[in-house]
């Protein structure tokens, strides 16, 4: 899923600044998931800002709504009141913020987080990225662990010299994931893989205004 | 005698380093430089090293060319993508440089930017083919080159890594990728390093063996705390916290190592971050 | 929110044939809400005072800590509820607005349960009652040393006070005739009970000396002067042949001995009642058969028994005996205990049937007799039992007679019985607090058998408030809203308990049996998708007419978190004068929203309360509260009102003192801090 971290709600204060109705709307997929954009974020997010500004001596209006997806029209529509709000907060990842924008014409939609990345839920409140949308799977190659989202330089050819004692050389707390796809290609007994040069990524595939378009070409 | 030919000849090859300075005043790099001159085969010239910012080295070897000495010019892929690595390729060899020593580069999280963008569009494998695809008269796009270029290509070896066995499948894949010699982390367990060497003879390239100076117990506590692939057995910590004057022991065990060393490779490389100076003192214990 | 489990119960609830709603009651008490746990008995349990001392409490045996370590003394609890308030006024007078009147044979158990709840449905109720005073059974037989006639009259002063007249000294076929209570009363329910000892026909069963178990204890129970004789056999395996026993000790016989057909294990006295008795000096002979009453000059001087060999063929009464196995027992006095009859001489001569044997004749389906508007609960006509079935009846009863009453027919009733949750798993009970039950304390075995001095005596406010609390609150914890979910699994990585579950649906489900009521789910879960069933008490109180000069606190603390001393009227309970205590259901509810929203209801500072009693039944009472209080200060600290206004206060075991002091504290350091600046008076903005 896509995980993505709360904005301080300094950062918040800042951008809505002068809005005195604004509509927070919270993602009922991978940003609730990642615990930071769901219904209950949203209502923490406006309970803190009323009171900041109940604090700056001013009272504000914060409209609550939690919608399944972001990332769809059919479900943003289904947001009421929208023309009573001068400005939206999304707690949506980056495509859900646009998607809002795009229907919320004229008006400033501002994002309520950061997007991080696309990751696995390791455990209660733990995420770690596993896929840098890269858009050139090499899984097949690296016994199933992605060098390109899990080693810090993206490495293609094995452990950069900083590796120690399977750990990353940028953090102690992180694991090289070199050892790891070692490791897991001994086991598959295809360390033959492992001995076998990757050649440069091809990053065309990655790099550009990416769009996917799966419908027929029909003349 | 240049440093491709030395290997060549089976000289036991010396090499050091210099490290480009921050900021435009080149004196005291120069100053190391003109010590150095007539010990060593040649001297590397580090980019950006330990990702903090430096003058470029591209800069730095045409000084070294301009004195006089051979440079080892060593290009890391932080900082720059596959473009720019190619065409600063393309200008060292109009200087006339000739060996390149093909680099990953330390992360710039272990740097003075650590907000820095790292670029790792290619890696040192890769790096290694690049280069002779030049070599051949083309670019990595398979571009015909107006004049090509004619490097002698080597890469790093850690010899005592942990785990060892990637590391390894990593060094021979840079033999197959073209690397002509390789210089290696800094060993202190020569038996452990003994081992290594057997293991890569077959490959027949030659490798010179890391020297870095130990200047106190307390500096090679912390090398084996901190730094990836370094570990210096007890005996040694031991004989410089016994030691009345250390940073002499330390140089004294250096000169012992080199003598050891040469029995079983090709040469030396040695490591004198911050103690340029004492790198003559370090070859005359080791008699060279 | 859709509830998939309503008819799901704790098993306490569905064993207790009035499915009285303990766990609300057990919850009140834990808290110290005695009046309102005292008014909860009562909506099943009619006669708490009384049934407080002499249920036989099923609820018990199926209590699911009976698992984890032993059953929580429900009973006990439900005596302290009415003994606590027995100095407060009693409920007032329901209004009878349905215009309709309801006479009431019998003022024993059923009759007054059925009465209470007419009453409280506003139709004019009157009991008809032939002895002096209301309680049938529990009045006339259960003697005073296990219930005081003074308890009785309290439970039914409560019942009249609803405004239901009671006739005493009234017996139908004597003072009044059936046909007219049927003609002057909209309808009539007999709930006479089973009033005739029964004896048995053997040879001598006529001889000086040979007595019934009812007359007997209504002898010793109104009687002061009564005396028994020096030895004394009592035959029967009932709690009433136990009754009969041990008041035979109290008035003076000191060789008390009971025969009963039934083996040890089989006899029906429960088993402490049996145990308690033994202790007062009382032998046991069971698997003994009554054959002859030997008599001299017309007087008993000793009894023949017969060997027993069972009792129940294919579960019916079909005794058998060895008649070659007998042995002779010397004694003064022989006691029949073997069973009641009902007296239904008050109706003979009028239309009513009345069955095979003797009881009246009904239909249990819509408690009807054969009489349009005439209809019949308790022991007369389910027979004998414990005191809480003959108040399930009454329950029944009133149904049946307020449908008929309002459409004029009497119906079937359909009265859904609810599902037990299953067992705690083993995975559970290992890491529950272990809490064993509070031992009810007894008199002297020996002292107590010389006198009608109550046996048991209840528990204190302390010790009532402790046991209260180790009720489980099985199934009272999460539900899911399903239209919410995102089953994001955050229930399921969060919960001790590994009650939460997200299978094919795709939707969290919560396993009952597992789910022990902490509340972490629902203040961690993201969509907001997770109910507590039992939300003690979230409600934050908005400040609104206080002065700005005294601080005003939110203190949320764990339900639990009371004084030790309360006033039994204290409804809503507060440490401290100006302080807004929210009872949670537990510290783990806590939630980050719940801080904020206290600030912006105008709290000038905020206390939290981490567990302060180690021997609450969850373990982590302090380490999610804190998380939540760490992401709140640093929200505080954006917000501008400063991390210091929210305090998270570890108190110390002994709750009250000790929360008290740190709220004190707390105060005034808020007081240093001056008002909130998000509780000031604002201007909307334009």
């Amino acid at each position: 899923m896509i995980v993505a971290e709360p904005k301080s709600l300094d950062e918040i204060k800042a951008m809505t600044e002068g809005f005195d109705r604004i509509l927070m709307v919270g993602c009922g997929t991978c940003t609730t998931v990642s615990l930071t954009g769901g219904e209950r974020e949203v209502n923490l997010m406006a309970t803190a800002l009323r009171l900041a500004r109940k604090v700056e001596g001013r009272d504000i209006e914060i409209g609550e709504q939690t919608i399944l997806r972001q990332c769809d029209f059919e479900y943003i529509d289904e947001l009421k009141d929208v023309d009573s709000y001068q400005a939206a907060v999304s707690f949506a990842c980056g495509a859900g913020i646009q998607g809002l924008a795009r229907k919320f014409v004229g008006k400033p939609v501002l994002p309520g987080v950061n997007t991080q990345f696309i990751g696995f839920n390791e455990e209660y409140g733990y995420f770690t990225e596993q896929c840098k949308a890269c858009g050139d799977c090499i899984l097949h190659l690296t016994g199933g662990i992605c060098p390109v989202a899990r080693c810090a330089k993206g490495l293609l050819n094995g452990p950069c010299g900083g590796t120690n004692n399977g750990k990353c050389e940028i953090s102690k707390d992180k694991d090289c994931a070199w050892v790891l796809i070692y490791n897991q290609l001994e086991r598959l007994g295809n360390l033959e893989q492992f001995k076998k040069i990757i050649a440069p990524k091809d990053f065309a595939k990655a790099g550009n205004i990416r769009s996917m378009d799966l419908r027929k070409a029909g003349d | 005698m240049g440093f491709k030919e030395a290997l060549a000849n089976g000289e036991f090859v010396v090499t050091a380093e210099v490290g480009p300075p921050k900021g435009t005043d080149i004196s005291e790099m120069v100053h190391h430089v003109k010590m150095l001159k007539d010990k060593v085969h040649a001297l590397n010239v580090t980019d950006n090293q330990s990702a903090v910012m430096r003058v470029s080295t591209i800069a730095v070897t045409k000084v070294l060319l301009d004195l006089g000495v051979e440079p080892i010019f060593q290009m890391t892929c932080r900082d720059r993508n596959r473009l720019g690595l190619q065409s600063d390729l393309l200008g060292a060899a109009i200087f006339g440089v000739k060996n390149v020593l093909a680099l990953t580069g330390d992360h710039t999280l272990l740097g003075d930017h650590k907000d820095a963008k790292p670029v790792f569009d290619l890696e040192s494998v890769q790096l290694l083919q690049v280069i002779n695809r030049l070599n051949e008269g083309f670019d990595m796009a398979g571009n015909e080159l107006k004049g090509k270029t004619d490097f002698f290509a080597g890469a790093i070896v850690t010899p005592e890594a942990n785990p060892l066995e990637p590391q390894f499948a990593k060094f021979e894949k840079k033999v197959e990728a073209g690397a002509k010699f390789f210089q290696t982390q800094a060993v202190y367990d020569l038996k452990k390093f003994h081992t290594f060497i057997e293991r890569a003879g077959k490959y027949n390239v030659p490798i010179l063996a890391g020297i870095l100076l130990l200047k106190s117990a307390g500096m090679a506590k912390y090398l084996n705390k901190f730094v990836a692939g370094i570990s210096v057995p007890d005996e040694l910590i031991q004989e410089l916290a016994d030691a009345e004057k250390p940073l002499e022991k330390g140089i004294e065990i250096a000169g012992r190592q080199i003598r050891e060393l040469r029995q079983v490779c090709a040469g030396v490389h040695v490591m004198a971050i911050g103690t340029e100076d004492k790198v003559p003192d370090i070859l005359a214990a080791a008699g060279l | 929110m859709k509830d998939k489990v309503s008819n799901i119960k704790p098993p306490c609830i569905v064993a207790c044939p009035v499915h009285a709603d303990i766990q609300t009651y057990v919850g009140y008490i834990g808290q110290g809400r005695f009046k309102e746990a005292l008014d909860v008995i009562r909506e099943g349990c009619t006669l708490p005072g009384s049934l407080g001392r002499i249920c036989n409490h099923p609820c018990e045996s199926e209590c699911r800590r009976n698992k984890v370590d032993e059953a929580v003394s429900i009973r006990s609890i439900k005596r302290f509820a009415a003994d606590v308030c027995m100095g407060l006024p009693h409920p007032d007078p329901i209004p009878k607005i349905k215009g309709k009147k309801v006479a009431i044979i019998g003022g024993g158990p059923s009759g007054l349960t059925a009465a209470y709840d007419l009453a409280k449905d506003g139709f004019d109720v009157t009991i008809i009652e032939k002895n002096d005073a209301c309680g049938g059974a529990i009045y006339t037989g259960v003697p005073k040393y296990r219930l005081p006639k003074d308890i009785v009259a309290w439970d039914v002063e409560a019942i009249a006070s609803l405004g239901v007249e009671i006739k005493t000294n009234t017996e139908v076929g004597k003072n009044i005739s059936f046909n007219d209570i049927v003609k002057d009363y909209d309808a009539v329910l007999i709930a006479i009970g089973l009033s005739i000892s029964r004896g048995l026909p053997i040879p001598g069963a006529d001889a000086e000396g040979v007595l019934l178990a009812l007359p007997f204890l209504k002898m010793v129970n109104f009687d002061e002067s009564a005396k028994a004789a020096k030895r004394v056999i009592v035959i029967g395996g009932g709690n009433v042949a136990i009754d009969v026993a041990r008041s035979a000790r109290r008035i003076g016989a000191e060789d008390v001995k009971m025969f009963c057909l039934e083996s040890d294990e089989e006899m029906p006295a429960s088993p402490w009642e049996i145990e308690e008795a033994k202790e007062e000096g009382v032998q046991m002979f069971p698997s003994w058969g009554p054959k002859e009453i030997t008599v001299k000059d017309g007087k008993v001087v000793g009894m023949v028994f017969k060997r027993c060999l069972s009792v129940f063929e294919n579960g019916m009464f079909n005794p058998k005996f060895d008649e070659c196995e007998l042995t002779e027992v010397e004694t003064d006095n022989v006691i029949f205990s073997i069973g009641q009859g009902a007296d239904v001489s008050g109706f003979v001569n009028t239309e009513l049937s009345v069955d095979e044997r003797g009881r009246i004749a009904f239909n249990p389906s819509t408690m009807q007799t054969n009489m349009k508007g005439v209809f019949a609960c308790g022991e007369v006509v389910t027979g004998p039992g414990a005191a809480v079935a003959a108040m399930k009846s009454g329950h029944r009863a009133a149904t049946a007679i307020a449908r008929f009453l309002e459409t004029g027919k009497a119906a079937a009733l359909h009265l859904s019985e609810p599902t037990a949750i299953g067992q705690v798993p083993d995975s559970v009970v290992d890491i529950i607090t272990k809490l064993p039950r509070t031992p009810v304390e007894m008199a002297n075995p020996v002292e107590r058998a010389t006198n009608f001095g109550e046996v048991e005596f209840g528990f204190d406010q302390k010790t009532a408030m402790f046991e209260a609390r180790r009720c489980m609150s099985c199934g009272a914890g999460a539900r899911i809203i399903e239209e919410k979910c995102a089953a994001c699994l955050t229930c399921v990585r969060v919960c001790p308990y590994g009650a939460p579950y997200v299978r094919e649906a795709r939707v969290a489900n919560f396993a009952l049996e597992n789910c022990q009521a902490c509340g972490i789910c629902a203040a961690e879960c993201p969509a907001l998708a997770i109910d507590i069933k039992l939300n003690i008490d979230t409600g934050i109180a908005v400040r609104a007419s206080r002065s700005l000069d005294e601080p005003f606190i939110t203190a949320f603390t764990c339900q639990y978190s009371v004084p030790e001393v309360l006033n039994p009227d204290t409804v809503k309970t507060a440490p401290l004068a100006g302080v807004n205590q929210v009872a949670m259901l537990c510290n783990n509810r806590i939630d980050t929203l719940h801080i904020l929203a206290a600030f912006e209801a105008g709290a000038d500072g905020v206390l939290v309360a981490a567990c302060p009693d180690e021997k609450c039944r969850h373990n982590k009472g302090v380490d999610w509260p804190k998380i939540r209080v760490d992401r709140a200060k640093d929200m505080l600290n954006g917000i501008g009102l400063g991390a210091d206004r929210l305090e998270f206060a570890k108190v110390a075991k002994g709750s009250a003192p000790g929360l008290a002091s740190a709220i004190n504290t707390f105060k005034d350091k808020i007081k240093e801090l001056g008002p909130s600046p998000a509780s000031k008076q604002l201007t909307p903005s334009k």
